[in-house]
């Protein structure tokens, strides 16, 4: 017999992207202002992957790449495709990357994307400052 | 007015005015953050509060000592620091590299050595109207690169501007902030197609059906568009640049007749691939180890992965949050001297922090836009030592 699973993994293919706003607040207020933290910590989602993997806006959700788990908060955005998922790029982001190949691929990553009830690190642990 | 050096625009017309605030006038966000960040120009050894001198001394030492060092970054910095910095990697033979290794180094390479046809700013400003936005989001990476330059001011043979005069193209992954001025102009291409849409807009542009996934008519209008156009301009990401044969990709454009400028992100990246180009014969990737060599094995990340660096100098960089995390471990292992004007994680990380100042605002300098017009910086503060200042110390020092 088949078990329902309630909360289905996310699988997508990650991007990173530049932001100016998260830009600006890194240069105005620094790198570990919560402002930066909330705009960098962050994964953009599309409303039917959010619905269909029972993650609903502004939830912390846990995603792993083959290079490293990280934890941060789902956005619903209308600017991402279905089966994407679009982060700023910066640190938290950067966990996902991997450096094994000639050059780090920042623009294409497969993921897994799940719920979670861990909290988005600071930057100073989740870089081990 | 001052010079911002944000991105690599350099937008030269910004006003600051002063009442119990700071004002940052004319800038987008990202440049007016730089004007208004407060900095404490505290330098520090071993985490604790040090004289200029003290750093200075213990830099030479960590530098010195070293078998293997490693320069990373000269980027955002002014041409006279790159010279200085490239003097001193061939003074204690270290390795060369800076961020256009992983990024945009590929297509800039085209442009410095003239395979493509470039051209710069102004002429876009005064003379295109097809603009072409591929795998990149101006409008986040570049603020006012479309309301000064490219898309909606007037210029001399454009006069009536974007109502008329322009044509705003873009092919992303996703609809971006950019793809949305582009409107009907933009086409989603799914991660990895881009030598897929080349190949279509090629037959398409050549009057046949293309063969393609992509929607058939979208591509033939995009491709009669820029076919027809007069003085069409490809702005490069890192989106197009990961997702093609970079030698495909400058058959497509000449074939096609397209300029080509690489959406450089560092205000100064492109004046240090122009310099190690010229004196060196190489744009990064180098090592002074033994002569001079460049190759693929002295890039900032096989040089990390590999563990081989032991000891680095960052100057105008942030790798410990640029680089891949897996890729940045090695750095909390070496002692790492870092010059930059903010309390960066690279300078938390490092055993000498030097806090000098941004070009443009406490320091003079030369810098190159990413179209290789030369601006001439000034500095609007005092107080500040410059990275050109302290890297002639340290190499004085060792």
């Amino acid at each position: 017999m088949k078990t329902f699973i309630s909360a289905p993994k996310l699988e997508a293919t990650l991007v990173t992207r530049r932001d100016v706003f998260q830009a600006g607040a890194r240069e105005e207020n620094g790198h570990y202002s919560e402002e930066y933290r909330r705009l960098t910590a962050v994964v953009e989602l599309s409303e039917r992957d959010m619905k269909n993997s029972k993650i609903k806006d502004e939830d912390t959700v846990e995603i792993s790449s083959p290079a490293g788990k990280v934890v941060v908060e789902a956005h619903r955005s209308e600017k991402v495709p279905k089966g994407m998922a679009v982060m700023p790029n910066g640190p938290w982001a950067n966990v996902l990357i991997s450096a094994n190949g000639p050059r780090p691929e920042y623009k294409r990553v497969e993921v897994k994307i799940k719920p979670t009830d861990r909290e988005v690190l600071a930057l100073e642990e989740l870089l081990e400052l | 007015m001052a010079v911002c050096t944000g991105c690599s625009l350099l937008c030269d017309d910004i006003e600051i005015t002063e009442d119990e605030e700071k004002h940052v006038h004319t800038a987008c966000r990202k440049g007016a953050g730089l004007f208004l960040e407060v900095n404490d120009k505290k330098h520090k050894v071993d985490g604790n509060e040090a004289s200029l001198n003290e750093a200075i001394e213990t830099a030479a030492e960590v530098l010195a000592g070293a078998d293997n060092p490693l320069i990373y970054g000269l980027d955002n910095t002014t041409c006279e620091a790159q010279q200085q910095g490239l003097e001193l990697a061939r003074e204690v033979g270290a390795v060369l590299d800076d961020t256009s290794s992983f990024c945009h180094g590929p297509t800039l390479q085209l442009v410095l050595q003239g395979e493509v046809k470039s051209c710069t700013l102004d002429e876009v400003r005064d003379e295109a109207d097809v603009l072409v936005y591929w795998g990149c989001d101006p409008v986040n990476s570049h603020p006012r690169h479309m309301s000064r330059f490219s898309y909606f001011p007037r210029g001399e043979k454009r006069q009536h501007g974007y109502e008329e005069d322009r044509d705003a193209i873009c092919f992303d992954v996703r609809p971006s902030d950019t793809a949305k001025i582009c409107k009907d102009n933009y086409l989603q291409v799914p991660p990895g197609e881009d030598m897929e849409l080349m190949s279509a807009l090629r037959e398409a542009a050549s009057g046949k059906l293309p063969k393609t996934g992509f929607d058939k008519k979208k591509v033939m209008k995009i491709a009669q568009k820029m076919k027809k156009a007069e003085y069409p301009v490809v702005f490069g990401g890192l989106g197009l640049l990961h997702s093609v044969e970079i030698d495909e990709l400058k058959s497509f454009l000449n074939d096609m007749s397209l300029r080509f400028m690489p959406m450089v992100g560092h205000y100064n990246m492109r004046g240090l691939n122009q310099l190690l180009l010229e004196e060196v014969g190489h744009i990064n990737r180098l090592s002074f180890k033994d002569g001079v060599e460049s190759g693929a094995e002295y890039s900032v990340v096989n040089q990390l992965r590999e563990e081989r660096p032991d000891a680095v100098l960052v100057v105008g960089a942030d790798p410990v949050v640029s680089l891949p995390r897996g890729g940045a471990k090695h750095l909390h292992d070496v002692p790492m001297v870092t010059l930059d004007p903010m309390d960066t994680p690279t300078c938390r990380a490092s055993k000498v922090a030097i806090h000098t100042g941004r070009a443009g605002i406490g320091t003079a300098g030369t810098v190159v836009r990413m179209d290789g017009e030369e601006v001439e910086m000034e500095a609007i503060e005092d107080g500040w030592t410059s990275d050109e200042e302290v890297l002639k110390m340290i190499r004085e020092a060792i």
